[in-house]
């Protein structure tokens, strides 16, 4: 009887799925979306169906199968046993049960209330969110792999849905890429400020130093050095200036955050001192920008005649090599044996202060890089094209997973963060808000986002 | 010596002996004095009534600012409120807004609405880290976004309209105004929450938050303590900041933010947590309003936003490294109060404010130092304008009635001081040194005009005026007494008989300070007392002379060479009693300050670059040591070097530079013996070697200043230290006798001190 019953349930769940994904595809269709997304939320609703079927029926007919105890305990148990395990699960999350009905409030108060919310589209991606919630939020509970993952990948998976639902033109080819495009610029200027956050420390001069090296790039190209020099002497001025910041900040690790935002100053100060002693110009630079720059971060950038912008595939390959180097080489085990607990790496003789200096000259590396790439994107200097980074690098770097506190964390987790804030973003300039209402939610998305999972443990739990 | 038992002293009663945890604050009380001796010397219009209250009016939203940050800093978990800035944005346009619309019209509203805003969003903050327990940084990060997000929707562009009852905020003509006033009362709810259970509460928890916690410390309610504070202040910040600008600004904040971040590092504070406190927020806002100042008195055009944040930078930079040198200084100042410090810093800025003031133009010829450098066209065309208080010192005097309450005010506060130490020692020496003090201040108060008149230009035949007019530098001539006191003129009997008492207070006075200090049997703290006094006093003198610098009635500066003079004698006087002065106290730091102004005033004197002790031929004295630096046509800019008084060696016979080089030698030598506090032998220099080459490089400095060929400054050094012994012997005397008549007084029980 159980294994009818089972197949049964399990045709009846395929079916089920099945009639959600035409039913999609009709909705689309009458709702005239674009195909891309007929399709693409067609297989959505079929996987999630397929998948909460199976999972549920399953669950809630033999108890938690992630232990066989507990199996072998449902199987032998009563109905009651099975009703009671049902109330377990939403006794045991109540707040995500409640938080979950709340959201789902939310939607039916919207639908109500904002005249032309009601479409099949956003039924369509409500129910798809709504699913993908629950799905994420099993997965954490029951997959064993690092969490921060799961969550950081949910929460992008999250964002893209509702950005693909709620913005035209989300998932064509061009707005993917030109946010990969972004991501790469950030992702490269946070790679200094991972490594940094690793050890502890904070580096902010980040925005400064890309904004003086691009405008100390553009200004020297209009002066008549060659390019490729110009280019070597902004990052051999970033080594430097990383250098600086490495050295001073060390024996006042406390305080990094203020000295390397005071060097960034002295940086953006200094140079535009000397970029405006020969041209008096307020903040821009213009020039020529030289073609293989423009190539290299334009949105219509070529790779060897493929239509991939080249700072994308530098932003990947600077992934890998990092997420494999710190995972895998010893000089990335030393960095989380100094973040973890530095008397621990002291016995270990690993020399503190290198793997400090260390991170912070690779910081200003990375910075001036991304400085003189933005110019490439942008075509003139301007000292202020950083600004933003000030708070992105740090937001992404946390929301990524890594801990401020040092020795938590990677890389990857960066790229997701990266990945995630430019999802945000795009997401809210093609809400069509002003750029100060994108700086307000944007602001109050980090929050949250940090919250799901880099919370501290109670002082109780730190003596 | 400070490690020696003290059971029956009270370290508050030893003024070399204050706790370690202050000792912080001497870099940003280095930083200040360095600053403000450069803005005197750029522009010597910042001492004068509307100078200090423009200072206190622009500064005054950032020093409260630095307050909020100060108590958030101190809860430690690196809890730097970024969002401050834009907090306060917020506040201002939210408060402009509301106003703007009708609704908070009373001043109690709006103090409540803006009160309520910052108390709110703290309370919040604070709870954000206690239960979602996310690294403040991130809410700090994030609420900076959201606040520059939302001021702007509030507020699209600067603009609205302070309240009516706002309007007087944004003079600052005055010393007195509404904005000190909140200043003043925020300070003092500060000084009441230090000295509550609470404030150790959080100290110790931004300290250290384990063992807060283990020692019951509730953290929580610390914590949430501790942000409404900050809360508190930042409503105040705002609402200083809503009285300066007179509107609403929603682009401020990312500054603000900025500056109020350099303001609390600059005043010594510690990001990490537990170290902090009031004096060096103020010192360090005002650090950073006198940054302001000196660029702005640069003509930089286009560049000043540039130089500014190189400047910011720089500064932040470098404090923060004299941060990691601080257990060095701390080391090698071990006996340097801070106090004392402080005092150093001020006697030397008056110094520089009486150079600077007496490099400005006078109209004649006649006078001591009243004659040197800058264009005389410049001043006359100054003169002809009326506005010549940016160029002369005596603007001071147009601050209106609150100039003087703010005088009366310190009267009052000191004679408080002086009758709760009557109370407390009720002997012979305290109660005339009181009397004194007292018809010192009424004879400063109310004291009339007079006119001076020198004639003559050498010393010989002014010692009768000096002798005449002497006492008269006890008082603070040509106050402009408003509506609010009754006009007194020279002819009324009050001001008769307050200037004979004055004169009569001035003599006993510092005879009396003298004989205090010079007599061994004063008890240790009384004779620190007394110096201290005596420094202030002294420094008031010179401060009032300077200030009221009568320019615009035509009379000549009346502190010419003898107000030097005056000076000298007290502080010769002062010298020879110095010996006696050899106590377990840690006085030699106070010496140093008088050495210094000796030097200072001698150098005056003896080395004149025209060869006679003074003369009256203004073109003769020296160009201001620091030019003018203009970048405009960067093409065209040329870098002077520094121009300094030139020697000349005809005008300077033999004999009168041998006696030069032995005088500097003597200073040298006996600053090098108070130092090393008697215990002089080669073997022992070398813990000295910090102090004694602040000292050299201070003389040497003057000298060079003075146009003294630094070859010879050297050999004056190497032959000072190395001829030390010799003067070193002749003191030893001194000290061996007062060692004996100690330990005599010893077994007679006299003396309360059991170190030696």
């Amino acid at each position: 009887m159980e294994k009818r019953f089972f197949n049964f349930s399990k045709g009846l769940g395929i079916f089920f799925a099945l009639a959600a994904g035409i039913g999609t595809a009709i909705l689309g269709y009458v709702d005239r979306t674009d195909w891309i997304q007929v399709v693409f939320y067609s297989f959505a609703v079929v996987a999630l169906v397929l998948w909460g079927w199976h999972h549920f029926s399953i669950k809630w007919s033999y108890g938690l199968t992630s232990n066989k105890q507990d199996v072998e305990k449902s199987i032998d148990g009563s109905e009651e046993n099975k009703r009671s395990l049902f109330f377990e699960i939403i006794s045991k999350n109540w707040i995500v049960v409640v938080g979950f009905l709340l959201l789902l409030a939310l939607f039916i108060m919207l639908c109500f209330l904002v005249p032309g919310f009601f479409s099949g589209r956003t039924v369509v991606s409500a129910v798809i969110f709504l699913g993908f919630l629950i799905l994420a939020f099993v997965a954490y509970k029951f997959l064993n792999i690092n969490k921060s993952v799961i969550i950081g990948v949910s929460v992008l998976i999250g964002l893209f849905i509702i950005g693909s639902v709620s913005i035209d033109g989300f998932l064509s080819v061009q707005n993917i890429k030109s946010m990969l495009v972004f991501s790469a610029f950030l992702g490269l200027a946070t790679i200094g400020q991972t490594l940094v956050v690793m050890l502890g420390g904070l580096d902010l001069s980040i925005p400064f130093l890309i904004g003086s090296s691009n405008v100390g790039l553009m200004s020297m190209i209009s002066l008549g050095v060659p390019p490729w020099l110009a280019f070597i002497v902004i990052l051999v001025f970033g080594i430097l200036v990383g250098l600086f910041n490495g050295l001073i900040s060390y024996r006042l690790q406390g305080q990094a955050l203020i000295v390397t935002m005071g060097v960034g100053f002295m940086c953006i100060g200094g140079v535009q001192i000397l970029v405006s002693l020969a041209t008096v110009t307020g903040g821009m630079v213009f020039g020529v920008v030289p073609d293989w720059l423009k190539n290299l971060a334009s949105l219509n950038g070529k790779f060897f005649g493929l239509p991939i912008p080249p700072v994308i595939l530098i932003w990947i390959l600077a992934a890998i090599f990092l997420i494999v180097g710190m995972r895998h080489t010893k000089w990335g085990r030393n960095l989380y044996a100094v973040g973890g607990k530095r008397l621990s790496a002291e016995r270990l003789s690993i020399s503190e202060k290198a793997y400090w200096i260390g991170v912070y000259v690779i910081s200003g590396f990375t910075s001036a890089a991304t400085g003189a790439m933005l110019l490439g994107w942008s075509g003139g200097g301007f000292i202020g094209v950083g600004d933003q980074y000030l708070f992105l690098t740090v937001a992404a770097v946390a929301v990524g997973g890594t801990s401020l506190l040092g020795g938590e964390g990677g890389y990857g987790y960066t790229v997701i963060g990266c990945l995630a804030l430019q999802v945000i973003s795009t997401f809210l300039a093609g809400l069509g808000l002003s750029f100060e209402g994108q700086q307000f939610i944007f602001g109050l998305l980090i929050l949250p986002l940090v919250a799901l999972y880099s919370r501290a443990p109670h002082i109780r739990e730190q003596i | 010596m400070t490690t020696a038992p003290m059971t029956t002293i009270k370290s508050s009663q030893i003024a070399g002996s204050d706790t370690q945890a202050l000792k912080y604050l001497i870099v940003p009380i280095f930083i200040f004095f360095a600053l403000l001796i450069f803005a005197i010397i750029r522009g010597p219009q910042i001492i004068s009534g509307s100078g200090i209250g423009t200072a206190i009016m622009v500064s005054t939203p950032l020093i409260l600012a630095t307050y909020a940050l100060t108590a958030l800093a101190l809860s430690g978990r690196v809890t730097v409120d970024l969002s401050m800035g834009p907090l306060i944005g917020f506040i201002n346009v939210t408060t402009i807004q509301l106003y703007g619309a009708g609704y908070i019209q009373s001043p109690v509203s709006y103090f409540v609405c803006a009160f309520a805003i910052g108390i709110i969003y703290q309370i919040l903050y604070a709870l954000i880290v206690l239960f979602v327990r996310v690294q403040p940084i991130i809410i700090a990060l994030s609420m900076f976004l959201a606040f520059s997000g939302i001021n702007l929707v509030i507020l699209p562009r600067p603009g609205g309209r302070a309240p009516e009852w706002m309007s007087s905020w944004s003079s600052g003509t005055e010393v007195i105004q509404p904005t000190l006033i909140l200043l003043i009362f925020a300070t003092l709810i500060w000084y009441a929450l230090t000295h509550t259970a609470f404030w150790q509460h959080l100290k110790l928890m931004g300290s250290d938050e384990k063992s807060a916690y283990t020692s019951g410390v509730r953290i929580y309610l610390v914590r949430i303590g501790a942000h409404i504070i900050g809360g508190i202040y930042a409503a105040l910040a705002a609402i200083a900041f809503t009285g300066l600008i007179g509107s609403g600004d929603p682009t401020q904040g990312t500054t603000y933010t900025l500056m109020a971040i350099t303001a609390l590092v600059l005043g010594g504070s510690s990001l990490v947590g537990g170290r902090g406190g009031a004096f060096g927020a103020i010192l360090g806002a005002l650090n950073i309003y006198l940054i302001n100042f000196i660029l702005s008195t640069f003509r930089f055009e286009s560049l000043q936003s540039f130089v500014v944040d190189l400047s910011y930078g720089a500064v932040l930079v470098a404090s923060l490294l004299i941060l990691i040198a601080l257990p060095y200084i701390q080391k090698a100042f071990k006996k340097l109060s801070v106090f004392v410090f402080f005092i150093i810093g001020t006697l030397s800025a008056t110094a520089v404010l009486i150079h600077m003031k007496f490099d400005q133009v006078t109209r004649g010829t006649v006078g001591g130092f009243g004659g040197k450098s800058r264009k005389a066209e410049m001043f006359e065309e100054a003169l002809a304008s009326g506005n010549d208080c940016l160029i002369t010192g005596k603007a001071c005097a147009e601050g209106g009635d609150s100039t003087i309450w703010m005088f009366i005010a310190i009267g009052i506060a000191f004679l408080i001081y002086l009758v709760s130490l009557l109370i407390k020692r009720r002997d012979a020496s305290t109660v005339s040194f009181i009397i004194a003090t007292i018809v010192i201040f009424f004879g400063c108060v109310f004291s009339g005009t007079r006119i001076a008149n020198f004639v003559h230009h050498d010393l010989g035949s002014n010692l009768q005026y000096i002798l005449n007019y002497a006492p008269q530098y006890f008082s603070s001539e040509y106050l402009k007494i408003g509506s609010a006191i009754p006009v007194f003129t020279s002819s009324s009997w009050l001001v008769g008989l307050a200037y004979a008492i004055t004169m009569l207070a001035g003599i006993i006075f510092f005879t009396s300070a003298i004989v205090i200090i010079a007599l061994p049997k004063f008890r240790k703290e009384i004779k620190t007392q007394t110096l201290i006094l005596f420094a202030i006093v002294s420094s008031i003198i010179i401060f009032s002379a300077v200030t009221y610098y009568g320019v615009d009635t035509n009379r000549e500066s009346f502190f010419g060479i003898d107000g030097y003079a005056v000076i000298l004698i007290c502080f010769l006087l002062f010298l020879l009693t110095t010996p006696t002065l050899f106590s377990q106290v840690n006085l030699s730091n106070v010496f140093i300050i008088f050495i210094g102004l000796i030097a200072l005033v001698a150098i005056y004197f003896l080395a004149s670059p025209s060869g006679v002790i003074v003369s009256d031929d203004g073109t003769k004295f020296f160009e201001p040591i620091i030019t003018e630096l203009g970048i405009i046509d960067t093409s065209t800019m040329e870098y002077q070097r520094p121009i300094r008084g030139t020697y000349i060696p005809e005008n300077t016979s033999l004999l009168k530079e041998i006696a030069l080089t032995i005088f500097a030698i003597f200073v040298f030598q006996f600053f090098t013996y108070l130092t090393m506090r008697g215990q002089m032998s080669y073997m022992k220099l070398r813990p000295y070697i910090p102090i004694l080459s602040i000292g050299a490089i201070t003389w040497s400095a003057l000298f060079y200043g003075i146009g003294f060929p630094y070859w010879k400054i050297l050999i004056i050094a190497s032959i000072g230290i190395l001829t030390a012994p010799l003067i070193w012997q002749a003191f030893n005397v001194y000290r061996v006798k007062l060692k004996s008549e100690e330990g005599l007084e010893k077994w007679g029980g006299l003396s309360d001190d059991k170190k030696n």
